[in-house]
């Protein structure tokens, strides 16, 4: 399999000194989908932003496309722009994504990057909004918007540059279960269609469906372990370790099942 | 095991101060307002009306040129006969004249004593008296400075202040029924050169940042307003107020970082680029025509028929 990323002891540290992600070693390939689990502040983000060329490590070296990622070798335009090209991101704060004053311009920013001609970004935009089912809010500034309609958006804007690997910061945080399960069919759809994805997330609900590869993060900011979904999810003494699920997650038959809990006289469980 | 205290609940203590509540009532009703204006902006420039037809840059166009030609006119006849072009076309495009003077009119006095009152007076602009504010048999003094034995309202200060004030009320007219005609966004748009592409962009963040930043200092308040049993002591409710102020600069900065990080992920170098369409129709060729006529009469008018003072 060809190395699209190659992450090689990188250690990266806040201007404060706190470390962010401590000596990870990570590969990713091309048409793989990758889930980085992990507890809230464990560096899923910060790993991602490494990945995606917007921080870089204080130590050790990330590769990407055969090319050691550095600030100045993404300060060289044609490098740049198609590196840009190649790699999108889905920021988890979707405000941070949506800088336009319309949805339409949101989504025509970056294929204009691109320079592509105006009729080519025009078609790219509706295929967007009818892809996305978003054209009744093509014209709505971002304000207007509902979180799920904003997710939407950034998505659209993420894949109008049609980039080669994505990487989603925690798509489904916050949002109600029917954008989540939308979310989930889409991604499928995305890989389908032989696009890499990394995801970083904290829903274990989603990771079997989307992934086929999973590291996990502890708390310490070191990848507490690496393989396939299932290995993972069956794994409740590493999952309780990285603060994953609480004590009272349960094995049934192999499988990794979370239930509500009502506690009743002693270590008496209710399931719902 | 839930400490015992927490099945108590305590008495209500009785208000000390009404000043925090009402600080966070006014903060809450302006942010509030400033939304409220938005969607009425909005509103007005979605509704059917003549300006809201016209293309936005040509329209932006338009009220520029308007607005330079008021600039050179120098009686009020002429002046007035602006106002009624405007007050023509707002209601032709569905804004009531009534709100276009609302919306002016609040800042007339503050205009009138800061620019006119001054401008008025014979110190400013000499001229013949028409009311004579006090005369003294001798000039006063003020330490090293002389002033004059009288000072008078004349009539030549009196004509440049009414000048001025109109002036400014029918420029700042055109610039109000040019915003609530068209959508911001359009207006940014219609703004868009390859020169002016950077002002433009970061105007447009910054307007559409001002309503995520406005949204947090609603849920600050909001949380705050939740949580005020009794409002606390004066100088502690300073100290939040200092303390939300270094949060919300804390949190445009790194919310700024972040666009940044988002805007070089989709490619951006440094170059905003935008994608702007500039189609004109039957209707914008008349208004051009209109607008051209209008300024070239008011300019004759003003340089031809009328002459010496302003009116």
């Amino acid at each position: 399999m060809t190395h699209l990323f190659e992450l090689e002891a990188v250690t990266y540290r806040y201007p404060d000194g706190r470390v962010g992600v401590d000596e990870a070693f990570l590969t990713l390939g091309e048409a793989e989908s990758l889930v980085i689990l992990g507890a809230n502040a464990s560096g899923k983000s910060t790993l991602l932003r490494l990945l995606a060329g917007l921080s870089f490590p204080a130590a050790g070296s990330v590769r990407a496309f055969g090319r050691e990622l550095t600030e100045e070798a993404l300060r060289e335009g044609e490098f740049a722009r198609a590196f840009r090209q190649r790699v999108g991101v889905l920021f988890q704060d979707p405000d941070a994504m949506l800088f336009n004053p319309t949805v339409y311009d949101e989504i025509a920013f970056g294929p204009l990057q691109l320079d592509l001609p105006p009729e080519e970004v025009r078609r790219r935009v509706a295929d967007m909004l009818d892809l996305l089912g978003i054209e009744a809010i093509s014209d709505q500034p971002p304000h207007a918007l509902s979180g799920g309609e904003k997710k939407k958006v950034a998505l659209a804007a993420l894949l109008a540059v049609s980039p080669q690997v994505l990487l989603l910061d925690e798509p489904t945080t916050g949002l109600d279960p029917r954008f989540q399960r939308w979310f989930v069919e889409f991604a499928v759809e995305l890989r389908r269609l032989g696009k890499t994805l990394v995801t970083s997330t904290h829903d274990l609900h989603i990771v079997e469906e989307i992934g086929d590869r999973v590291i996990v993060l502890g708390e310490d900011h070191r990848i507490a372990a690496e393989g396939t979904p299932r290995e993972i999810l069956s794994d409740l003494p590493l999952l309780l370790s990285v603060n994953l699920v609480h004590e009272h997650a349960h094995l049934h038959e192999g499988q990794l099942h979370i239930h509500p809990h009502t506690h009743l006289h002693g270590h008496e469980h209710v399931h719902d | 095991m839930l400490p015992s205290w927490i099945a108590e609940t305590a008495s209500p203590r009785s208000p000390r101060s009404r000043g925090s509540a009402r600080f966070l009532d006014r903060t809450l009703r302006e942010s509030a307002r400033l939304v409220e204006d938005a969607v009425f902006a909005e509103r007005c420039a979605r509704q059917p009306g003549l300006l809201q037809s016209l293309n936005p840059r040509l329209k932006l166009l338009s009220v520029l040129a308007l607005l330079v030609a008021a600039t050179f006119l120098h009686h009020l006849p002429s002046l007035w006969a602006l106002a009624v072009f405007v007050i023509a076309c707002a209601t032709l495009s569905g804004i009531r004249a009534r709100l276009l003077f609302n919306r002016v009119w609040w800042f007339v006095p503050g205009v009138f004593v800061i620019v006119a009152l001054p401008a008025m007076l014979s110190w400013v602009t000499p001229g013949d008296p028409i009311a004579v504010l006090y005369r003294a048999a001798e000039p006063p003094q003020l330490g090293p400075i002389h002033l004059p034995a009288e000072l008078t309202i004349t009539r030549q200060g009196l004509a440049s202040a009414l000048l001025v004030v109109t002036r400014l009320l029918v420029g700042v007219s055109l610039t109000l029924l040019l915003a609530l005609t068209t959508r911001w966004q359009d207006l940014l748009k219609a703004a868009y050169t390859t020169a002016t592409a950077p002002f433009v962009f970061t105007l447009a963040m910054m307007y559409r940042y001002l309503f995520v930043l406005l949204r947090v200092v609603e849920n600050m308040h909001l949380g705050k307003r939740a949580r005020t049993i009794s409002p606390g002591p004066l100088a502690g409710e300073h100290r939040w107020i200092g303390g939300r102020i270094a949060f919300l600069f804390s949190r445009s900065r790194r919310l700024s970082e972040e666009v940044y990080q988002a805007m070089l992920a989709r490619g951006y170098l440094g170059e905003p680029r935008a994608l702007t369409a500039f189609s004109i129709g039957r209707l914008d060729a008349v208004w051009l025509l209109v607008c051209g006529v209008a300024v070239i009469a008011l300019l004759l008018l003003d340089r031809k028929f009328l002459g010496g003072l302003p009116w």
